[in-house]
């Protein structure tokens, strides 16, 4: 169990470039354990540069992004983007064993319990590159479930997933809040979640906007 | 951890043997065409044999190098083995030792096979052994920085060789000096140690330089 209400990520006057253009500056946000936000703005706000940015994959022009400490180590938040991460040549069991999530590698029975739930208990010893894209997306979900994070960032979840498995998505979402975990998500569609949902609208200039 | 990480890039190498058999195709093909342009004449070859092994092999590492992070950067697992893994630079080591694995150990074990056909005096064969081993895991290191480099690049190829030719360079002279030499008779051990420097250096400076280039390609 997870202590709710524990700051988990606070980000001072973010600013991104890409290029010479401004995505977004002074943006502000604090993130507890226990609260979950989307990330909400028009195509090519920033929205994903906003959470790779958050992640370490894309440098801050300006301001700072600080993890609060867990166990004396920073925690390292579970990024799921839009590349699902799954090698076409290994099996659906193989590509969870020998990938790192959160700094370790987790073992057989933690990993077959994940794929049973993301249903793809039939698929374990079939290569990815039989799957569908769908498919796909789920063996890089079971990530979300085998790894004892404290903070998902989840770049479009939904895409590619079916309507049954948007609910279950959803489902999982709620209860991973409900735990006291944290969560960032950008969504295109509506999502429904029986968990307090906040909005963060990227704009330009976050501080002309209230 | 590290193990893992290993077994899961000779695991994914095994599974694509395609990749891995092409630079030793070439490789075998390259210098078995110099006997049929230049001359079948045996001393002429076996004056020659040495540098042509050396320059067939590098051009067949050079080759390979680009299967070493191209696939993990478009399906998006490299991006998330920097973030996920604790440590990017066991990521890096680990690739570029099953890159030697896969592509450097494979053309060393099939060079003295060439080297007969080459007529290579056989007292030079342990030079070429030798030489063509460090030779190799030095190609696998510097590759790796300039794989990093270009790995976000739609037309990387042209660009990567010329960054990592000029690196190679001194490790093609010194390894087919050595393979020269031995051929003549002579002491071979001092350029053997300037290939030892080289790999020794290498070691130390590659894995920062490979996952700062890496974090270059992924911004």
């Amino acid at each position: 169990m997870l202590d709710t209400h524990k700051l988990i990520l606070q980000v001072n006057k973010l600013g991104v470039r890409r290029s010479e253009r401004w995505l977004f500056r002074n943006l502000d946000l604090k993130l507890s354990s226990g609260e979950i936000y989307q990330v909400v703005g028009q195509n090519g706000a920033g929205k994903t540069s906003l959470l790779r940015c958050l992640c370490g994959l894309l440098p801050e022009q300006e301001g700072d992004i600080a993890w609060q400490q867990d166990d004396e180590m920073p925690i390292i938040p579970l990024f799921y983007g839009h590349l699902p991460a799954v090698k076409p040549e290994l099996t659906v069991l193989e590509n969870l064993l020998y990938h790192p999530i959160n700094g370790n590698f987790y073992n057989g029975d933690v990993i077959e319990a994940a794929l049973h739930e993301v249903g793809l208990g039939a698929y374990f010893d079939s290569e990815a590159r039989h799957l569908s894209a769908g498919q796909a997306r789920r063996v890089a979900l079971a990530r979300l479930l085998i790894a004892d994070s404290k903070c998902w960032i989840l770049d479009e979840p939904f895409t590619a997933l079916d309507v049954k498995g948007c609910t279950w998505l959803e489902g999982i979402i709620s209860s991973y809040v409900k735990r006291g975990g944290s969560v960032l998500l950008t969504s295109h569609q509506p999502v429904s979640l029986d968990v307090e949902l906040k909005v963060l609208e990227i704009v330009e200039d976050m501080n002309s906007h209230v | 951890m590290f193990k893992r990480l290993l077994k899961r890039e000779l695991l994914r190498q095994w599974r694509s043997r395609q990749d891995v058999t092409n630079p030793l195709i070439f490789f075998l093909i390259t210098v078995s065409l110099f006997p049929l342009a230049v001359t079948p004449d045996g001393e002429l070859l076996a004056s020659i044999s040495g540098g042509i092994i050396w320059v067939s092999a590098l051009l067949a590492a050079m080759l390979s190098l680009e299967s070493m992070y191209r696939d993990d950067y478009r399906d998006g697992t490299l991006e998330l083995l920097l973030l996920q893994s604790g440590s990017p630079y066991l990521v890096v080591v680990a690739k570029i030792i099953s890159h030697w694995v896969t592509t450097g150990i494979p053309l060393v074990v099939i060079s003295p096979v060439l080297a007969i056909m080459m007529h290579l005096p056989t007292h030079a064969m342990t030079a070429l052994l030798s030489s063509l081993i460090i030779g190799t895991a030095i190609l696998s290191l510097i590759g790796s920085v300039g794989m990093g480099l270009t790995v976000g690049l739609r037309q990387g190829g042209v660009l990567l060789s010329l960054l990592v030719l000029p690196l190679f360079i001194p490790v093609l002279i010194f390894g087919a000096s050595a393979v020269t030499a031995a051929g003549m008779g002579l002491e071979y051990s001092g350029q053997l140690a300037y290939l030892g420097a080289y790999l020794a250096g290498s070691i130390a400076l590659v894995p920062l330089a490979s996952v700062a280039a890496i974090k270059i390609s992924i911004h």
